[in-house]
């Protein structure tokens, strides 16, 4: 396999159990610095568990069960004396519904890294800062202290970006983060997301398979908690080697 | 045969409300009745001078500080016992066997009739532990007798918090600590206070409790171990010995007004707090 820009994150024959139901099956990927790489597949395929073991979220899931292996970088992910804490920095995540606390825009964006340490007098910067990245700094400058709950759906996503952004994590996890949206505010994510990508790793969960297509570099498609196929994205929509990939492309199914 | 639907709409309406317009009828009627009979003799002097002959003539002062005393005590040691067992049930346990019986245990101790509660107080705090009549082991039984109250009520605010709360905080990097500390329990807050106001009220009102482990002096209390009369068992006693009905009378209305003024302003206080961030 063309090693060229180093991986960021490698999984290894990791399959996931809730309680008996088996819900990622021996899948082995590994998703390289700096590029946007999507997840696609039908309902129950597997793409939000892989996340959640992603950035150690699968603790809070009970009677859950894992094997196989993970790492980013050099880390073991799965590994018990594995600084879980210091793990979520590294590895932010959106979920798919807005999910803003209900405190004000600025004490959203500043909780995670004032309890990481980082100096009072250095925090309005950092939310500026991740405002700007995620294209919502116009829109509530003005209101840094008003209940982020006021927000639209739309920019309440981008204030979760943001967020996420202010950690200053090296991947990010998006679960279907456009899945409640409008177009508009959609278009203007998978804007955020373009310009990000210089910066950060990227991982796109999405059951939308035309943003798939528009805005990561490479696929995996899930079926069923098994890996079907991963490649460049141009490669995976326009000559897929596997049928069942077709198929769910063309939408056959899904 | 059948009743036109709308006939028993409207049938079925009024009943609804006559029973409705029945039940604040009683509270309205016992609220006038105590107002008319006792707020006249309500003066400034009345809530400031302490009582004269057995309660015949003067005010009720030492009431009034012996009844905030034991309540304050029995909130005080209530508050973090409950809300601290809520958060172990809802936020550091899984459904077990052993969470069951807690919460058993809890929903048991509230189904103990008071005048039982009174006695085990008595018997553990007055005569065991040798806290004498006291303030100290009144406002104690009081604090056993509110107990499930707020846990029952701080459990239902914590688990009314989104998950989702939870699961961004986790995904921020927040130990589970920090995220119960910043988010959790803040928006669990107004339930709490709920739980807490309704404590408050039970307590202010607690009497058999009262008779058998604060006792019945009518001297003001300034120490945890002085024996105090509360406002309600001033009443009681005023009304049940027959020494005076309009004081007794008096002494209800301040209280009752007592309760309602404090459940306004937590109720007010809460309302503002919320509005900040909704």
């Amino acid at each position: 396999m063309n090693q060229s820009p180093p991986d960021k994150i490698r999984v290894e024959e990791l399959s996931f159990w809730y309680g008996g139901l088996k819900a990622l099956d021996r899948v082995s990927l590994s998703i390289r610095a700096h590029e946007i790489f999507g997840l696609m597949g039908p309902a129950k395929s597997g793409k939000s568990t892989l996340l959640k073991v992603l950035n150690r979220l699968c603790d809070l899931i009970p009677e859950a069960r894992i094997e196989g292996r993970a790492w980013l970088d050099d880390l073991e992910i799965l590994a018990p004396e594995t600084d879980v804490v210091a793990l979520r920095r590294r590895v932010g995540l959106v979920l798919s519904k807005p999910t803003p606390l209900p405190r004000s825009i600025y004490e959203n964006l500043v909780l995670a890294p004032r309890l990481a340490g980082r100096p009072k007098e250095e925090l309005p910067a950092v939310a500026e800062e991740a405002l700007r990245a995620a294209g919502l700094w116009g829109e509530v400058k003005d209101r840094l202290h008003d209940s982020a709950l006021r927000l639209s759906g739309g920019q309440q996503q981008r204030l979760c970006l943001a967020r996420t952004l202010a950690m200053q994590p090296e991947v990010i996890l998006l679960d279907e983060p456009t899945s409640g949206l409008d177009p508009i505010s959609t278009a203007k994510i998978e804007e955020t997301l373009f310009q990000l990508k210089s910066r950060y790793t990227i991982i796109l969960v999405s059951n939308n398979t035309k943003q798939i297509a528009r805005a990561t570099d490479r696929t995996a498609f899930l079926l069923m908690g098994r890996l079907i196929e991963v490649g460049e994205t141009s490669q995976v929509f326009t000559v897929p080697r596997d049928q069942r990939t077709d198929d769910y492309i063309s939408g056959r199914f899904g | 045969m059948r009743l036109d639907p709308r006939v028993s709409q409207a049938v079925v309406l009024s009943l609804l409300w006559a029973l409705t317009g029945f039940t604040l009828l009683i509270l309205i009627v016992i609220i006038v009745n105590i107002s008319v009979e006792g707020l006249p003799r309500v003066s400034l002097s009345f809530l400031t001078q302490p009582p004269h002959d057995m309660g015949r003539s003067g005010g009720i002062f030492s009431t009034l500080v012996a009844t905030a005393f034991i309540t304050a005590l029995a909130i005080a040691v209530a508050t973090p016992l409950g809300v601290g067992t809520a958060v172990y049930l809802t936020e550091y346990t899984r459904e077990s066997w052993l969470t069951r019986l807690i919460r058993f245990g809890a929903e048991c101790l509230a189904g103990v009739p008071s005048i039982i509660l009174g006695l085990f107080g008595f018997v553990l705090f007055v005569l065991k532990l040798g806290f004498g009549w006291s303030v100290l082991s009144g406002g104690l039984t009081l604090a056993i007798m509110v107990l499930p109250i707020i846990i029952r009520t701080s459990e239902e605010a914590i688990k009314a918090v989104p998950e989702e709360y939870r699961v961004v905080c986790c995904s921020l990097g927040l130990s589970r600590w920090q995220t119960i500390a910043r988010i959790v329990l803040p928006s669990a807050l107004p339930g709490i206070t709920t739980g807490v106001m309704l404590s408050v009220g039970r307590s202010l009102g607690e009497t058999a409790v009262l008779l058998f482990t604060a006792g019945a002096a009518l001297r003001t209390p300034v120490s945890l171990f002085d024996s105090g009369r509360t406002m309600a068992v001033h009443f009681y006693i005023l009304a049940r010995e027959g020494i005076s009905l309009p004081n007794a009378y008096a002494t209800a209305a301040v209280l009752m007004f007592s309760i309602l003024g404090l459940n306004l302003a937590a109720y007010t206080l809460m309302q503002r707090l919320m509005r900040r961030f909704s």
